[in-house]
């Protein structure tokens, strides 16, 4: 496939005046670009969290044109990804839509007749890049506005080197009934590397977002790191799907941020498979009376994996409500942690607020981790955090085990159990994968 | 049974199969330390009661040796502009080792408490049980409670699990002991001493 365009090796400000130049951006993103530039040359790498001392942001090509990242053959997908498609059972097609060698034909004419229904409702939803060369006063308008570049090193980074990601605008009173899919535009790579997705919910609307699959995510390139911003004006509904298995050369720091205004509700359902390190703390701002959010979130770490995941929700105002549970398995010597934060402010009286933590270890050379802050100035308020870490109970197993089933069978079905809060919220579709990937991933570590 | 009414430093092993009872309870303000180490068997009773000034307590527990036992209860009750910052670790380096631990607080007039508490289960110390809470009642509409639990388990033959609660008395409670003809005032002290009443 004939190479497009594709920036050097590391990041100064001529290539981010390359790729500015190369999507014909405004003079205004690129002063943004330039500026968020300066701040992540500015911001020390951080020093919580996973480690990320191995990872040199000189070493990586910070833009590469559509058209190139589908330049590997099938043959140099690893096998262990070719076999986990199978046990999947995903079609051959897909298998290389997904391996990032070719596009994903067949779902062209459906999204074309989808398209035109969402456009007579005013509906808009495209790749960030078209959103702003045709929308410019809305992405002026929210743009940023959510996480600026200022808010960590690798937000600041994905403002200065942004390319894809999804742009979506619901207009007043507007419900979408299906989800929106980020494969469904397949004019830009719908899982680039530093996308960068924003969402705005007219008043009364309502939007469910789905993005990544279950399958594994082969990328030769080493960091990902998007940033995402969703807006719910008052009395909106946005719940946000992601799903993500990335091969486990990748690290994915990813920011993640909601502003909900007065009786809106926001939902992550935030599913972290694979990758080496993964920092990813969604996050939701309440920040008018009557605002919700809900955070459901499963890390499974494998060997030589640390997720570094969790949840973070702000109470900004009366009678808002907060819910977060977060899974988390560690298997094969894996890490993974829950890190989160949940803040109270004077006057933000009756809000209500229930964390949930809990951990299964797979074996005894795995850690699990749990950091939760919890802040709380306010008096009329009733908060709750828990937390339990434990393994697969011995007794179930036999119980199981008497009935026929075979250990690795048997373990994947508890684990299966453990996970039914997260899995019970995603589109059928996904379920059914989730389930069949957590078949494979225990098959690997029984052995 | 050690009754500890300043506040130092104190350092304290607890032999394989001996047990203890440890009262902390400063009669003034101040800055201490608790550290204590259990061998094979060994067992602890720790109570902590931080009333009356600002208060800074690290307590340390170390269950060196299998078979070991740690319970701690503790109580904070702060009014005006007093502070208490705890920070409790729970240190498992043993197998069959268990601890407990439950610290409760009220908090009246502009009062601040900030609780750190951590459970570490090394990667030996299997068939460990390890639970930690915190729970603060806030009386007042100006205090402030910060709490962070922590766990950090290695091992896989665990049951280990935090909890922090931070919230105002129950309304129906309340309602409850006032529709017996008790004033409303009153019925918070009641409500209040029935959730001390628990660690002390």
């Amino acid at each position: 496939m004939k190479l497009v365009f594709k920036t050097g090796k590391g990041i100064n400000s001529d290539i981010v005046r390359q790729i500015s130049a190369q999507k014909n951006e405004p003079d205004w993103m690129l002063q943004f670009r330039l500026r968020a530039l300066a701040i992540f040359e500015l911001k020390p790498m951080p020093e919580w969290g996973a480690d990320l001392s191995e990872l040199d942001p000189n070493d990586i090509y910070y833009y590469l044109k559509p058209l190139d990242e589908q330049h590997t053959s099938w043959d140099k997908v690893p096998d262990t990804i070719k076999a986990t498609f199978d046990s999947l059972g995903i079609p051959q097609a897909e298998q290389k839509f997904l391996a990032g060698v070719g596009a994903q034909y067949e779902s062209e004419v459906i999204y074309k007749r989808l398209k035109k229904k969402w456009a007579d409702q005013g509906v808009i939803f495209t790749d960030m890049s078209t959103g702003l060369s045709d929308y410019p006063e809305l992405i002026q308008k929210y743009f940023a506005t959510i996480i600026p570049p200022h808010d960590n090193k690798f937000a600041a980074l994905n403002s200065a080197v942004w390319s894809g990601g999804s742009f979506v605008y619901v207009p007043k009173g507007v419900h979408i009934d299906m989800p929106l899919q980020a494969y469904f535009r397949i004019n830009a790579p719908s899982m680039g590397q530093f996308e960068r997705t924003l969402i705005i919910a007219e008043p009364g609307s309502s939007v469910h977002y789905v993005e990544g699959c279950s399958a594994p995510i082969y990328r030769k390139n080493s960091l990902h790191s998007a940033v995402v911003e969703l807006i719910a004006l008052p009395g909106s509904h946005i719940r946000y799907t992601t799903i993500q298995n990335w091969s486990n050369n990748v690290y994915n720091l990813v920011t993640k941020r909601a502003m909900a205004y007065k009786n809106s509700k926001v939902e992550w359902i935030d599913g972290n498979f694979g990758s080496k390190k993964t920092m990813k703390y969604p996050c939701v701002i309440l920040k008018e009376p009557g605002a919700q959010a809900q955070i459901i979130s499963i890390a499974v770490a494998g060997k030589d994996q640390h997720q570094d995941a969790g949840a973070k929700v702000i109470h900004l105002a009366p009678r808002t409500k907060s819910n977060i549970v977060s899974k988390s398995i560690s298997k094969d010597g894996g890490r993974s942690s829950y890190r989160g934060l949940l803040k109270i402010i004077k006057g933000a009286k009756e809000s209500v607020s229930r964390v949930q933590c809990d951990a299964l270890l797979l074996d005894p050379h795995s850690r699990s981790d749990t950091y939760p802050t919890v802040q709380v100035s306010e008096q009329q308020v009733d908060v709750g955090h828990e937390a339990s870490v434990s393994k697969v109970s011995d007794e179930q197993l036999f119980y199981l085990m008497s009935r026929g089933i075979t250990e690795g069978a048997a373990r994947a079905l508890m684990v299966n159990g453990f996970i039914d809060a997260f899995v019970k919220e995603l589109p059928m579709e996904y379920a059914v994968e989730i389930n069949r990937l957590i078949a494979h991933e225990m098959e690997g570590s029984i052995g | 049974m050690k009754l500890l009414t300043t506040a130092q430093n104190y350092t304290y092993t607890i032999q394989a199969y001996q047990s203890q009872i440890i009262c902390y309870q400063p009669k003034k303000s101040g800055k201490g330390q608790l550290h204590i180490e259990l061998e094979e068997a060994a067992s602890c009773d720790i109570q902590l009661l931080l009333q009356d000034g600002n208060h800074e307590l690290e307590l340390r527990i170390i269950l060196k040796g299998k078979n070991a036992q740690a319970r701690i209860r503790g109580l904070y009750r702060l009014d005006n502009k007093e502070t208490v910052r705890i920070s409790t670790h729970q240190i498992h380096d043993a197998a069959h080792t268990q601890s407990d631990l439950l610290i409760k607080g009220v908090l009246d007039g502009s009062s601040h408490a900030h609780y750190h508490g951590k459970i570490y289960v090394g990667s030996d110390a299997h068939n460990t049980q390890a639970n930690q809470q915190n729970k603060n009642l806030l009386v007042s509409s100006h205090a402030h409670a910060e709490s962070v639990p922590s766990l950090e388990v290695l091992t896989d033959e665990v049951q280990c699990a935090h909890g922090s609660a931070i919230g105002y008395l129950d309304c129906e409670q309340l309602y409850y002991v006032q529709s017996r003809g008790i004033e409303l005032n009153q019925a918070e002290q009641m409500l209040i001493e029935a959730f001390c009443a628990e660690v002390v």
